[in-house]
């Protein structure tokens, strides 16, 4: 094969690994501290793409905005409306079904993300239908060869590895993290310590969901192009990653998702004329994995779990 | 136990448990259960399994809603209030099975310990005494707490308490699964944690040793409070013994 596409395959691999895996963690760290499935983590994707389309539109109606400060407002809008989504999301159905079964929760959020998903369809004016994303990023192209990448796309998988780091050093460093693993790990002694559960819980949704925002807005970059249901097999994928690399763990996840990418890319780049299966052989392969290791990739006992 | 900070002031407020009953389901496994944990001093609980010494800890944490009754820490009534606020108001715990957060390190255990205190210094400060009371930890610092002995798991389970500058610390039987060894320094511990001005509840099942360092105590059987009094008149009390701790 012609390395230069090679190459354009490897890179959009690596994008894809990043975003699965920004969206897996989150479905991770709610696993962690509460036992729970989020399902409408999916949709919380779409809410932060829908509302940083949102935002950077109106900003550029109301006033001709320079690319720096639209992409400013457009990331406020996602990383807003997905910690927002995700902070009423837990209070309003995951916390009060605490001592209910852990099947009620999945229940409940698969059709809050329901709720998610028709309301921008109704809501958005023809949001039935695809919607151009605007080019908030810088434009170019970086040429090597025959292999080309637009600026945009280099910076939207820098910040997406940085996102990535950035979670690892808030779960690992910071107060927020400190009472997450605690909670995670035992929530009495936590409480006994004087962390409240509550707080604790809800911000955790709010940084999983923020997650979730932001994946959102790099997909709309990536692709220039948002829908209403583009959450639907992402959240699909990213509960996937999440199981396969291990629910709960922090590095799981992260492993899971870029293994996700992977089979689709090898696929794609092996087996060109069966691209189209590309999700199938991922997802059969996720199934097999989840036979072989079913704790997950990062065992149970391990430090790597949050 | 050396101490560089300068002693806490004397305990003041005394936890008073008002007949309180309290179960789980619908069963109620303590009736009409009255304690008092007066400050500075060393208040026993004694029972054997199953009297329910831990469900009275944990309603009086919050942790198993209480049904009737009542429980006031110094002026403030905590009765059912959430966890984290009981703890912040000082009291530490140390929980049955000197339970640890197994998948942090030593130190960081000791850091969740100390999420209530927001002075960076007062926190460095309070961490340093602790590892100069207990150098196996130090020694153990950025070892996972789960694999830990048993012995250093109640050792960081009490500094772990300590670390939330309580004023009142509830032990619900801290020397269960320890060696002798390990016993008598949780004894010693106990003790010196009194001399330094702290008030302790303690929920034992060793008879001998938790009497001996005890100043008041309360004998709890099938959910009630069948004697109390101070632990020299209960560690006298020859019937009591014979009724209730197996001692003929
Ligand atoms: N979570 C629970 N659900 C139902 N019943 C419980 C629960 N915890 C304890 N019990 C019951 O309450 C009673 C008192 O238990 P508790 O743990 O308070 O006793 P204990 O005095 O602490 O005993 P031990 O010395 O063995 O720790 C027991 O009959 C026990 O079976
Ligand atoms: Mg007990």
């Amino acid at each position: 094969m012609d390395p230069g596409l090679l190459a354009q395959y490897l890179f959009n691999g690596l994008m894809l690994g990043t975003i699965y895996a920004i969206v897996a963690v989150g479905f991770s760290l709610f696993f962690g501290v509460l036992d729970v499935i989020k399902f409408s983590h999916g949709d919380v994707v779409t809410v932060g793409a829908f509302s940083a389309f949102g935002a950077a539109g109106l900003m550029a109606a109301l006033a001709t905005l320079s690319g720096p400060l639209a992409l400013a407002v457009g990331l406020i809008a996602a990383l807003g409306a997905g910690a927002l989504s995700g902070v009423i999301i837990g209070r309003l159905l995951v916390l009060p079904l605490k001592n209910a079964p852990g099947v009620n929760v999945l229940l409940a959020t698969l059709m809050a993300g329901t709720v998610l998903r028709e309301a921008i369809r109704l809501g958005v004016p023809n949001g039935g239908n695809p919607k151009p994303f605007p080019a908030l990023l810088p434009e170019g192209v970086l040429k090597a060869g025959s292999f080309s990448v637009g600026i945009d796309s280099v910076i939207i998988l820098l910040a997406g590895l940085a996102v990535v780091l950035a979670t690892h050093l808030v779960i690992t460093r910071t107060r927020l993290g400190l009472s997450i693993r605690a909670v995670a790990q035992d929530e009495e002694v936590a409480q006994l310590a004087g962390v409240s559960f509550n707080r604790t819980v809800l911000g955790t949704f709010a940084l999983g969901s923020m997650l979730a925002g932001l994946a959102g807005l790099m997909l709309g970059l990536y692709y220039r192009e948002i829908n209403f249901n583009m959450g639907v097999m992402l959240g699909i994928i990213g509960f996937a990653c999440a199981v396969v690399g291990g629910l709960g763990s922090l590095i799981g996840p992260i492993i899971g998702g870029f293994l996700f990418a992977g089979v689709q890319t090898l696929v794609t780049v092996v087996l060109p004329f069966t691209s189209a299966y590309k999700d199938v052989v991922a997802f059969a392969v996720i199934i097999a994995l989840i036979g072989l290791f079913p704790t997950g990739l990062i065992a149970e006992k391990s430090s790597e779990r949050v | 136990m050396s101490r560089t900070e300068a002693p806490r002031p004397e305990a003041s407020r005394r936890l008073s448990v008002s007949g309180v009953t309290t179960g789980y389901d619908r069963a109620d496994v303590l009736h009409d259960v009255s304690i008092e944990a007066k400050p500075g001093r060393i208040t026993c609980i004694l029972g054997a399994n199953g009297a329910g010494k831990s469900t009275l800890i944990r309603s009086i944490l919050g942790l198993t809603p209480v049904r009737r009754g009542s429980v006031a820490f110094g002026g403030d009534t905590i009765t059912n209030l959430a966890t984290h606020r009981i703890a912040a108001l000082g009291i530490a715990t140390v929980p049955e099975g000197n339970r640890v957060l197994p998948r942090m390190t030593v130190l960081e255990n000791l850091k969740v310990g100390g999420l209530l205190e927001k002075d960076r210094h007062r926190l460095a400060a309070r961490m340093e005494r602790m590892f100069e009371t207990f150098p196996r930890l130090k020694e153990r610092r950025n070892q996972l707490a789960g694999t830990l002995s048993g012995g250093e798991r109640s050792m960081l389970s009490i500094a772990r308490g300590l670390m939330t500058d309580p004023e009142l610390i509830v032990f619900d039987e801290p020397s269960l699964g320890l060696s002798p060894l390990f016993v008598s320094e949780v004894f010693r511990i106990v003790r010196q944690l009194k001399e330094e001005g702290y008030t302790i509840l303690l929920v034992e099942q060793n008879v001998r040793q938790t009497l001996d360092v005890a100043d008041d105590g309360y004998v709890l059987a099938q959910g009630r409070v069948v004697a109390s009094g101070t632990s020299a008149a209960l560690a006298a009390d020859g019937e009591l013994h014979k009724a209730y701790f197996g001692v003929h």
